[in-house]
């Protein structure tokens, strides 16, 4: 067991499991990071695509097919779980039903012979840290969902380890509390000064908390990159379309010059910025809705003329279908006050439609 | 019946209930009324006063210590059935492609019954059987075998008879666990021992307590093994041949009632102390959280 670190290097990870009719699968394959100490790392993807996967390999919860795990010198892929010393924290918190929530947080020295008074002092620390004091002495089923989780956070924290592995810890709690355990979770991690791996499927969350987001897709790490380029800059069409460029519009490839390349079709043209190298005819471009900007662009560029299709009030502003005049269909996202059937020329800035081969 | 054909005014009259009726009218013909029969024979002697019969038992030279010689079998038998199920099944406890191979092999004495079982094993077992020629063979072991007539006899036909429901029962209660459990003390610095020790065995004890009763009855209320492969007239005269001679031999059926009452009694006993001891453990539910 190590008490810090400056490294945690994954090295083509990969996690096979024996699919239907016996063929085999990748859940997971060749994932290369390098995390460094003090880091607060997201994985982030939709379900099933891996992320739970490779936090259970880092956790020694579930062997390697292939790869392997270091930690600074030391290869770890090999030791169980115990032998690691990486606090987790699970979906379900999986607190230990029998135990009351002080004897749960202290489970951990227990198993490393900590002194009994020492015990006490750490538990009252991590439950202080946690804002759980005076419920020592509840049993965890007479506690609310963001109590336990609370509770299974300190339980994870109070044996200091160097990783603090968290699995979608935030997914069962009702939205309010998950804001309230989200920034705590950010001020735990600033205040223990560790390092943090964070799964989650909730792009609010991975740009909120993590340092570095990695965005893995069917098995696959697509990007690794602070939240402000995996949010503005997403690497491939899969990373954008899960990062909320609703807009997704394939058309022949028109011009492909420099950095920036025209799409035209049926009386649509667009011109975007190449994200990746683009090999074939067509291609396609990703659009946020709230990039759409209604109004007329600068030379009528961009510049699309249709209707409004459908209209959906969110408070701050409308969520708008419209339909352009060759029928493809844009989300818009607008302050401005529109009705269903109206008119409306919308404009996509150039630097805003993201060009990505195929579709 | 008129009154169904009535209007019903108020509250709406639950019908699901009726489906209580069967089974309500079973328990009360074929349970209760033959229990409380006997209870009420069991205080009428042919002759001296209600409490004759049980006077009779308690100094007769040849009832009373049929208690302890059914409890002397019944007890080791359930521990031993209980202790072995465990490990079993907490191997079980995970999928893996032997488990219901396993599972399958363990569980087939099930389907036998206590007679077919005793039959094979006076065969398998006997002076004469695979067994004693087996080790023969293979030079082994020369001596004579004696594991049949006798008490072993009956211990190891009810250890065969009994390991299934333990090792069923148990696996049930082993596998509502959730094994995001183990997993969080691992991650906490527990090896498997103490994973086993901290989180599997006092999440299981209730269930534990409950198997150990069942087994506990179906070994104390042991007959056919004890009279085809003890030695009935000896050390394995259990309290229920003891029953069946006063009502079949003797004809006293009253005596025989009170033998069945003190049998009732002793089981009550011993299952009313272990559930006594089962409510000092957790009771709860065993998931670890919101799942």
């Amino acid at each position: 067991m190590t008490n810090d670190f400056k490294e945690l290097r994954l090295d083509r990870v990969t996690r096979r499991f024996a699919g239907a009719g016996g063929k085999a699968f990748n859940a997971l394959t060749d994932m290369t990071l390098t995390i460094r100490r003090g880091e607060f790392i997201a994985l982030l993807g939709p379900s099933g695509c891996g992320k739970s996967t490779a936090l259970n390999c880092i956790a020694g919860l579930m062997p390697l097919s292939d790869g392997g795990i270091w930690l600074d010198a030391e290869r770890i892929d090999t030791l169980p779980p115990e032998k690691r010393g990486f606090g987790m924290v699970f979906q379900n918190y999986a607190l230990f039903p029998h135990m009351s929530v002080a004897r749960n947080v202290g489970f951990g020295l227990k198993m490393r012979g900590v002194g009994a008074a020492d015990i006490d002092a750490r538990v009252a620390r991590a439950l202080k840290l946690v804002q759980l004091t005076g419920q020592e002495s509840k049993l965890p089923g007479q506690l609310s969902g963001g109590q336990q989780q609370r509770v299974a956070i300190a339980r994870a924290i109070v044996i200091e380890p160097p990783l603090i592995l968290m699995d979608e810890p935030l997914s069962n709690l009702d939205a309010k509390l998950r804001l309230e355990t989200r920034s705590e979770i950010r001020r735990i991690h600033r205040e223990l000064d560790r390092t943090t791996i964070y799964v989650t499927h909730d792009q609010d969350e991975a740009l909120s908390l993590a340092d570095r987001i990695v965005v893995i897709e069917d098995g696959r790490v697509q990007q690794v990159a602070p939240p402000h380029e995996v949010y503005a800059q997403p690497a491939t069409l899969g990373v954008a379309r899960f990062m909320g460029y609703r807009n997704v519009i394939t058309l022949p490839v028109e011009r492909d010059e420099g950095g920036q390349v025209t799409l035209a079709g049926a009386g649509l043209r667009l011109t975007g910025v190449k994200k990746q190298p683009i090999g074939g005819a067509t291609a396609s471009v990703a659009i946020r809705p709230e990039e759409i900007v209604v109004g007329e662009g600068l030379n009528g560029t961009n510049t699309l003329a249709g209707t409004v299709d459908n209209v959906e009030y969110c408070g701050r502003d409308s969520l708008v279908d419209f339909v352009a005049a060759d029928g493809s269909r844009l989300h818009v996202r607008t302050t401005a006050n529109v009705a269903v059937g109206d008119a409306l020329r919308v404009h996509v800035p150039v630097e805003r439609a993201l060009v990505y081969p195929g579709g | 019946m008129t009154a169904v054909a009535a209007p019903l005014a108020r509250a709406q009259f639950d019908r699901t209930l009726l489906l209580v009726l069967p089974g309500a009218a079973f328990m009360v013909l074929l349970f209760v009324y033959p229990f409380l029969y006997g209870l009420a024979l069991s205080f009428n002697p042919p002759k001296g006063d209600a409490f004759e019969n049980y006077r009779h038992f308690f100094t007769t030279d040849n009832l009373w210590p049929t208690i302890w010689t059914t409890l002397r079998l019944a007890l080791p038998v359930t521990i031993i059935n209980v202790f072995i199920a465990l490990p079993i099944a907490f191997k079980m406890r995970v999928k893996s492609p032997y488990q219901r191979a396993i599972t399958t092999v363990l569980v087939i004495p099930i389907t036998l019954g206590t007679v077919l079982i005793a039959e094979g094993m006076l065969t398998y077992f006997g002076p004469k059987g695979w067994l004693s020629q087996f080790l023969q063979f293979f030079h082994l072991y020369g001596g004579p075998i004696h594991l049949t007539h006798n008490f072993t006899g009956v211990l190891l036909s009810l250890v065969v008879s009994g390991f299934p429901f333990a090792f069923l029962l148990i696996l049930s209660y082993i596998t509502g666990i959730d094994p995001a459990l183990a997993r969080a003390a691992a991650t906490l610095g527990a090896p498997p021992a103490a994973q086993f020790r901290h989180i599997y065995l006092p999440l299981l004890a209730p269930g534990l307590a409950m198997c150990f009763c069942l087994a506990f009855v179906q070994a104390f209320s042991v007959f056919p093994s004890a009279v085809l492969l003890g030695s009935p007239a000896g050390p394995t005269r259990v309290i229920s041949i003891a029953a069946y001679e006063a009502a079949f031999e003797q004809y006293d059926y009253s005596l025989a009632s009170a033998i069945a009452m003190i049998m009732g009694f002793v089981q009550l006993i011993i299952v009313a102390a272990v559930l006594t001891l089962r409510n000092l453990f957790y009771r709860g539910p065993v998931v670890g959280g919101k799942g």
